[in-house]
């Protein structure tokens, strides 16, 4: 008799669970030791044991003696059984109708010859699809009849190490380990299909690290592993090569939005050609002879005529690689765009016979990763800018400036934001050359104000009385208007200073006509004397401008402290000595009125 | 203390050591708060490269680097779902992580697809687990006709 069983190696006898894609079957012979009431019988019921591992078949048909016979002598008798009884519960078919042709042998005492294990490869199962594979996942996890703990794919206490590696990890619990082995069994074929997708996009059989980090970077999910896998690994996708005279068919995988042109008839004079434009990071831009509607990557269509019969190709690079994303084209959309744009070729044909076009493209830096992009049509005709209807998750918005006007040159700008912008360009030179400057100035000022930010540090008294600097972000406005108020603040601090110089100017000029024995008599000091207190009063009052105008702006310290005695004394004696001053400065005053009218004369 | 307590307590303990061996209690023992070895901080790489030939068609193949790049992967994927599941346990005030802060810790951190099939599994397991357990339990007390245990009756 014969069993299958699907393929595992190291499974649990009580366990039927197996790999979600184990394809391969093998049919095993089993001996069976028939007792003597079933040898005598000359109708053999038909029997199936079902273990959870194995499927046991025997022939339900019933067998006359003398076949019997033989069977126990060894011969083999050839049976076909359908390949659904073949299959232990737990793998699905691939194609139920198929039929496997086994060998069913009858052993009758020790004598028996067992023959070979004849092992039947079937047809492996094709690996799963990104849409397939978590239903694929729950589906297998349903079928499994009971979780055998200790045979398990990854080793459960490697995992629990590396979980202890964190160090609030006290105690883990014996599920913990057993959850993650699953977890990480479907992580691993997970991150391997994504990364297998951009194998096949670069047409190699072989997985590289670079796909695995391409597929981190696609699926948010896998943000996570952005360290360990660095943006900088990424290679830039292949462009897909053109074929002149077919069409070519998006490839829908995430990172390449391939755009197809239709082909025109041939029996025309002229021959069409398609255009596959890769958007990743280079791109190629293909002029044939006839019409082509070549779709950039970002949307824009430059539907022109050649009269040229060889095509010309020219190279570009993308403005910037986040900016035009991966568009998936399904293949109903692909034919209505085909059917319509044989149509508008047809009529662009009749339309622009008489007036062949060619398309030139002059690439020139400016400055980062803008780039400008001189479309020169030597023509009468503008070129026509036709936006590409675009799902709304990849919608770039472009801004077409003054395309009613019949100009023969424009530039495409990118702005900071990701913006195209379409603008007739000039027709000399200079002019060119000048809006290049404008633009550039334009750009260089956006940028300043975007990245212009200052930073002060304000000193504040926490409530624990320690100093702290509380940094304040100022933007270019709040900074303009900070700079006004202190210019007037010094305005009026120096308008204040020429009014004190000129009462001070007032008061000194005539007290150099008295002489010293009239200011004894008067009880005011010496010229010089005086000068120096009033500059020390000056002074004084400078520093008390000064001082108010801090404790304006900043944010006062109040410190509570005890005075002393000898400190009591110091400001008794400074309050005396201003006193003094304010007196004298009063009979100076007093001084130079009188001998302005010669009273004492 | 009876017998029949007695045994009872020592096959609960029996039981609670071969859940410790289970799940590798006696590997951590033998760090004793060393660093891990730099092999010892992925898993092992023959069985990741066994799960990694699954989505992979027959033809194809896989590189030396891309089978290291996974394995640290997979060890990133280990902590950083742990570490969320620890800090609930911790927000909770309990000591031991389980499997339910695990889902948690999934559904938090953006694999919701996890969930599903993983809250199966553990569903299963746990019933398994309680199947084995009655098992172990039924064959250590053979029970009379009548219903009592045999130490029951040595008791009368």
């Amino acid at each position: 008799m014969y069993a299958t069983n699907n393929g595992g190696t190291n499974k649990a006898p009580n366990s039927n669970a197996t790999s979600m894609f184990d394809n391969t079957i093998t049919v095993t012979p089993i001996k069976m030791e028939l007792g003597q009431a079933y040898a005598k019988s000359q109708n053999s019921a038909a029997m199936q044991r079902r273990t959870p591992n194995a499927v046991v078949v025997t022939s339900s048909s019933t067998v006359s003696s003398a076949q019997q016979q033989q069977q126990q002598q060894g011969q083999q008798q050839q049976q076909t059984v359908p390949m659904a009884s073949l299959v232990s519960n737990a793998c699905t078919l691939v194609n139920p109708s198929m039929s496997v042709t086994v060998a069913t042998t009858v052993a009758s005492g020790a004598k028996e010859k067992t023959t070979k294990a004849t092992r039947t490869q079937v047809a492996r199962k094709p690996p799963p699809t990104i849409d397939n594979f978590w239903p694929n996942i729950v589906s297998e996890v349903h079928s499994i009849g009971q979780v055998d703990a200790k045979h398990q794919v990854l080793p459960l206490a490697r995992i629990k190490k590396i979980m202890k590696l964190d160090e609030n990890a006290k105690m883990i619990a014996g599920e913990a380990p057993l959850l993650f082995a699953k977890a990480c069994e479907y992580f691993i074929q997970e991150l391997t299909m994504h990364a297998w997708v951009h194998t096949e996009e670069s047409r190699r059989r072989t997985l590289q690290r670079s796909d695995i980090a391409q597929a981190i970077a696609n699926y948010d999910q896998f943000d996570f592993l952005i360290d360990i896998v660095p943006r900088e690994e990424i290679k830039p996708s292949s462009a897909q090569k053109t074929k002149d005279g077919s069409t070519s068919s998006s490839s829908g995988m995430a990172g390449a939005a391939s755009s197809a042109a239709s082909t025109s008839n041939t029996a025309t004079s002229n021959a069409a050609a398609s255009v596959a434009g890769n958007a990743t990071a280079t791109g190629n831009f293909v002029a044939s002879g006839s019409t082509v509607p070549a779709t950039t990557a970002g949307g824009l269509k430059l539907d022109t005529t050649g009269a040229t019969n060889a095509a010309e190709v020219l190279g570009f690079s993308t403005v910037n690689s986040d900016i035009f994303s991966a568009q998936l084209q399904q293949q109903q959309q692909q034919q209505q765009q085909h059917a319509a744009q044989q149509q508008q070729q047809q009529q662009q044909q009749q339309h622009h016979q008489a007036h062949p076009q060619q398309v030139q493209i002059i690439q020139q830096g400016a400055g980062g990763q803008q780039l400008q992009y001189f479309i020169a049509l030597p023509s009468q005709q503008a070129a026509q800018l036709v936006q590409q209807p675009q799902p709304a998750q990849n919608h770039l918005p472009i801004n077409i400036l003054s395309t009613q006007q019949p100009t023969q040159q424009l530039i495409l700008t990118a702005g900071p934001n990701g913006q195209l912008t379409a603008t007739p360009a000039p027709q000399t030179t200079a002019q060119q050359q000048t809006a290049l400057l404008q633009n550039l100035a334009q750009q260089q000022q956006q940028h300043q104000q975007h990245q212009q930010q200052i930073q002060l540090l304000q000193q504040v008294v926490t409530p624990t009385g320690e100093l702290t600097n509380v940094p304040i972000a100022i933007n270019a406005s709040h900074l303009n208007l900070l700079q006004r108020l202190q210019m007037q603040q010094q305005q009026q601090q120096q308008q204040q200073q020429q009014q004190q110089q000129q009462q001070q100017q007032q008061v000194i000029i005539p007290t150099q006509l008295l002489t010293t024995q009239q200011l004894l008599q008067l009880g005011g000091a010496p010229t010089v004397a005086h000068q120096q207190q009033q500059q020390q009063q000056q002074h004084a009052n400078l520093t008390q401008q000064s001082n108010a105008s801090a404790v304006a702006s900043g944010t006062p310290i109040f410190i509570n402290s005890t005075m002393t005695g000898a400190q009591a004394a110091a400001t008794q004696a400074q309050q005396q000595q201003s006193a003094q001053q304010q007196q004298a400065q009063t009979i100076s005053t007093m001084s130079t009125d009188r001998t302005l009218t010669g009273g004492f004369r | 203390m009876s017998n029949s307590e007695d045994s009872q307590q020592y096959l609960n303990d029996m039981l609670v050591k071969e859940e410790d061996e289970a799940s590798g209690d006696d590997s951590d023992k033998q760090d004793g708060g060393i660093m891990l070895r730099e092999q010892d901080r992925f898993l092992p790489i023959c069985n990741i490269i066994k799960i990694m030939k699954v989505p992979v068609p027959q033809n194809g193949k896989i590189a030396k680097d891309a089978r290291e790049c996974i394995q640290e992967c997979v060890s990133e994927f280990i902590s950083f779902i742990s570490s969320e599941a620890i800090e609930r346990s911790v927000a909770e005030n309990r000591k031991t992580v389980n499997g339910d802060d695990l889902l948690v810790a999934f559904s938090n951190l953006g694999f919701d697809n996890y969930v599903e099939p993983l809250s199966i599994y553990l569903q299963k397991y746990r019933e398994s687990n309680k199947s084995d357990r009655n098992l172990f339990l039924d064959a250590s007390y053979p029970h009379n006709e009548d219903g009592s245990s045999a130490n029951d009756a040595g008791k009368q």
